[in-house]
């Protein structure tokens, strides 16, 4: 019991790998069986010690610190940015950027160029031709409703999704449906038809009755001639001095 | 009529020059750190893995890291327990990753059991006291683990050990003691 007591002291001493305390010294001068387990297991302890040393100490390689050195070479923000500045890394990214922006605006500027109904709207109702023609004859207007329908983004509508009510003309105007490849064609030829009718049509507007009321002008007041010869004229004129003297 | 933006080129530049001067001071300081710590992370490395290849690896993959994020650590002066923890964190990841590969490949194959040298009974015999005490360290808790690895690399002293993880000195002690404790039981 008792060298059981001083064996498990022991142990935790070499453990800690520190020196025994006097009454466990003098025990384990004593008892030759606890001082037999301490040193055995003090020996454990120090080859647990130096395999773990030799272990952890081991040699570094020598390629060690100059191979982590030129990893940090790349890693460092100058190398990064010799990467971003470098010309064949951002100049296809620069190529591909600039031929997409070039296809949108080439589509952009092709759009612009025809006039949407909207546009032909408006130049409809603040031309005095188109007015003037509403006003005298509805009927003979024709060519900006046809212009109207056939515009890009309401005739792809139209086609595609009719039930949308895509195109915002009047109830009298006439829709027109063309196929996409056509619609181009038909829209520039809408459009110079219509300028080559509002010369016609200037010409053949009725105007209204109040816009030329006639003139009232009033008859000049000419008295009546007395005509008589001139011989006659000459004697009175004689006679008359006569009559003064 | 021609918009004008307002710019300052000498600023920039003067930014420019301030930043790298600071990237170049940030290296530099790295730099003379690496030198002292370079050795030890391979060794904490090189304790878990017992493979220097797989350290070098493992060591190299650390100090990286701790220079991606050299501008972030406040405290300079925990630069060494920084690396240290950063590199046992790795190497065990590795540790894990190798022994689970490891026992697939041992499930599918089933390879025989290599024969002890039978010339040199006294490297046998050491041999089979490492790969003991291996699997033992093996399963010792990571703290104990690590206490004990950074005892034994370099000769640190328990103080240096308790510097360098910040934690008490009567902290490593006990750590020390239950660690060759639990050592010594499974060896005995």
């Amino acid at each position: 019991m008792i060298c059981n007591h001083y064996k498990q002291a022991s142990l935790e001493v070499a453990a800690r790998g520190a020196e025994p305390d006097p009454q466990l010294l003098a025990h384990l001068q004593a008892c030759s069986s606890c001082r037999s387990a301490f040193e055995s297991e003090r020996s454990l302890l120090g080859s647990i010690d130096a395999c773990l040393r030799s272990s952890a100490n081991s040699e570094i390689p020598s390629s060690f610190i100059p191979t982590v050195r030129a990893q940090l070479q790349q890693e460092s923000p100058a190398a990064q940015g010799e990467r971003i500045t470098n010309p064949l890394l951002w100049l296809p990214a620069i190529a591909a950027t600039a031929i997409i922006l070039f296809i949108f605006a080439s589509q952009d500027r092709r759009v612009k160029s025809q006039p949407t109904d909207e546009q032909f709207a408006t130049k409809r109702i603040e031309s005095p031709v188109a007015t003037a023609t509403t006003a005298a004859s509805p009927s003979q207007v024709t060519t900006a409703p046809i212009s109207a329908v056939v515009g890009k983004r309401f005739a792809s509508k139209a086609t595609i999704k009719p039930d949308k009510k895509p195109v915002r003309v009047s109830g009298s105007d006439p829709e027109i449906l063309v196929p996409p490849d056509q619609e181009i064609l038909l829209a520039r030829y809408a459009d110079q038809f219509r300028q080559h009718h509002q010369s016609s049509a200037t010409l053949l507007t009725e105007v209204a009755p109040d816009q030329t009321a006639q003139l009232q002008v009033p008859l000049i007041q000419i008295a009546e001639l007395e005509v008589k010869p001139l011989a006659d004229t000459q004697r009175d004129v004689q006679q008359n001095d006569l009559h003064e003297k | 009529m021609q918009e004008l933006v307002l710019i300052q080129p000498g600023r920039t530049a003067e930014t420019d020059l301030q930043r790298g001067a600071t990237e170049a001071a940030l290296r530099r300081e790295f730099e003379e750190r690496l030198a002292e710590c370079g050795p030890l992370a391979f060794r904490v490395a090189r304790g878990v893995l017992r493979n220097t290849a797989d350290a070098e690896d493992v060591a190299q993959d650390a100090i990286l890291r701790a220079y991606r994020r050299f501008d972030k650590l406040r405290d300079r002066g925990r630069f060494k327990a920084w690396l240290v923890r950063i590199t046992f964190r790795l190497a065990l990841d590795r540790a894990k990753s190798f022994n689970r590969r490891q026992h697939r490949e041992t499930l599918w194959s089933q390879p025989e059991r290599k024969p002890a040298p039978s010339t040199a009974e006294d490297l046998a015999v050491a041999n089979q006291f490492r790969s003991r005490l291996d699997r033992a360290v093996d399963q010792l808790p990571e703290k104990q683990r690590l206490v004990l690895l950074l005892s034994a690399i370099e000769g640190h002293s328990l103080e240096e050990v308790a510097t360098l993880l910040n934690i008490p000195m009567g902290t490593v002690k006990s750590r020390l003691f239950f660690a060759r404790k639990q050592l010594a039981e499974k060896l005995r």
